[in-house]
Order: C-alpha cells, then structure tokens, then sequence
C-alpha cells in the first residue's frame, strides 16, 4: 500500500509519498528516525536519529545504565512510571521489558543484570538497591531520566510524523 | 561507598543548568522538522521554539525572583 500525502508548508505545496504509513510508524517506533529513512526522507531520518538517540544515550549515560528499568508492583510502592515514556524510543528501551519480566517471575535476570529492576527494601536493617543508586549518583540519576523521559516523549511526535507527515499548522486568516 | 547522605558526591561535574542546553536544542530541532519538510522551515520553526521557550523561561525565573525577594 502506498499513500502519498499533499501538505502545505508556508507557500510550498510538498509531495510526501508515505509509502505504507503503519510500517513506517512501526520501524519509527522500534528505531527514531528510520521510519523516514524507510520512506526515503532520510535527512529528517538523520536527524531524529541524531536528536533522539543522542538524547537517550546521553541520559543512559550520565544515569550509568540506572535510569531505564521496567518495575511495576503498586503492592510493593515499587513502580516506575517514567518507563512509559521511556519506551517510545522503541527498541533501546525493550531490554528493560525483559527483565521486568524475569524480575515479576523470580527468575535469574539476564545480562549481568542490564536494565533490570533495583530490588526495593523497605526494612531500615536492609539495604535497598534504589537508594544506593540515588545516593551514588546523586543529581545525574533525576538528569538521566528527564533525558530519556524526553527522548522517548519526542520519539511519539516523530511517528505522528512518520504516519501522517508533517503537522499542519492552520494560521488564522486575517479579516478583511 | 559514602552512605552519608549530607556529604553525597556530586554525581553530575557541571550545573544542572548546563545539561538543560542539549535537552533545549533537541525539542527545538524535533518540533520543527515535525512541521515542516525543507530545511529553512525546519531551522525556522526550530529558531521561533527556542524563543517562546527562553522567554517563557524567564518570566517563569522573574516571578520566582520576585516572589523570592518579597518573602
């Protein structure tokens, strides 16, 4: 299937052809900015790859692989809500899926522990897991997250894009 | 490991404030190019974000100011 879509941008009429707009978003979800490369704009491609990427890599970085886990155990107070965001970078974020999963059924995490889940105490006698990553890492772990919580809530926007092309925006016509 | 609370380690080597400047330029870039297809509405769009978003900043920063010094 493909769809090709006319916008108008300023005073330019573009022609965008989608190609089949469901992978596209599919592949803009799994990988920021292949979406386009897919539908042949590989410049913007580039540069959501660039931009967003760039942003959850440097966020995984200065959280030091900390800041993307998977938890979610409201009976435990043990929930980790940034993860939704998080996982709109598609496939960086999908790791942490998996070890949720084996962490949830008490399974041996895989790769030495990688994106997996800190193990929540709450017994003063006990140490917790959490704690000891925010009091080492002090301010970059909350650093970390604003920048792969961003990532991710950007990568949404670009596959609005990658579905449906540019949004439009309507200028209000003046009176005359 | 120091497990002193009042004596952390400052994890991050540079003000907060600084790692907000990345963050800045990749919203800007994304919002544009997600609104536009050629390179100067891009950059255009991307320039007008950056405005609307310092500015926004700095009302915010003169209120808290304001607030800050009249209590």
């Amino acid at each position: 299937m493909s769809e090709a879509r006319s916008t108008e941008v300023e005073e330019n009429v573009l022609e965008i052809n989608l190609r089949n707009p469901g992978v596209a978003a599919l592949c803009a979800w799994l990988v920021p900015g292949a979406g386009h490369i897919y539908q042949g704009r590989i410049v913007k491609g580039l540069l959501f790859a660039v931009c967003i990427l760039g942003t959850y890599g440097t966020g995984f970085a200065i959280g030091e692989g900390k800041v993307v886990y998977a938890a979610w155990e409201p009976e435990k107070d043990h929930h980790r809500w940034q993860f939704i965001c998080q996982l709109g970078v598609g496939l960086p974020a999908l790791p942490a899926i998996i070890q949720g999963i084996q962490y949830r059924q008490d399974k041996p995490l895989l790769w030495n522990g990688f994106m997996a889940p800190p193990e929540p105490t709450h017994d003063l006698n006990t140490r917790d897991a959490l704690s000891d990553w925010n009091l080492r890492l002090n301010s970059a772990f909350e650093m970390g997250t604003l920048y792969t919580v961003i990532a991710g809530l950007l990568n949404i926007l670009v596959i609005y894009d990658a579905f449906s092309g540019p949004m439009i925006e309507v200028v209000p016509q003046s009176r005359k | 490991m120091n497990n002193d609370p009042l004596n952390a380690p400052q994890a991050l080597p540079f003000n907060e404030l600084w790692y907000l400047l990345p963050l800045f330029l990749a919203i800007c870039l994304v919002f544009g190019a997600t609104r536009h297809e050629n390179w100067d509405g891009i950059l255009f769009h991307a320039l007008q974000n950056a405005r609307w978003i310092t500015m926004f900043v700095l009302v915010v920063f003169g209120i808290l100011y304001a607030v800050s010094w009249a209590v």
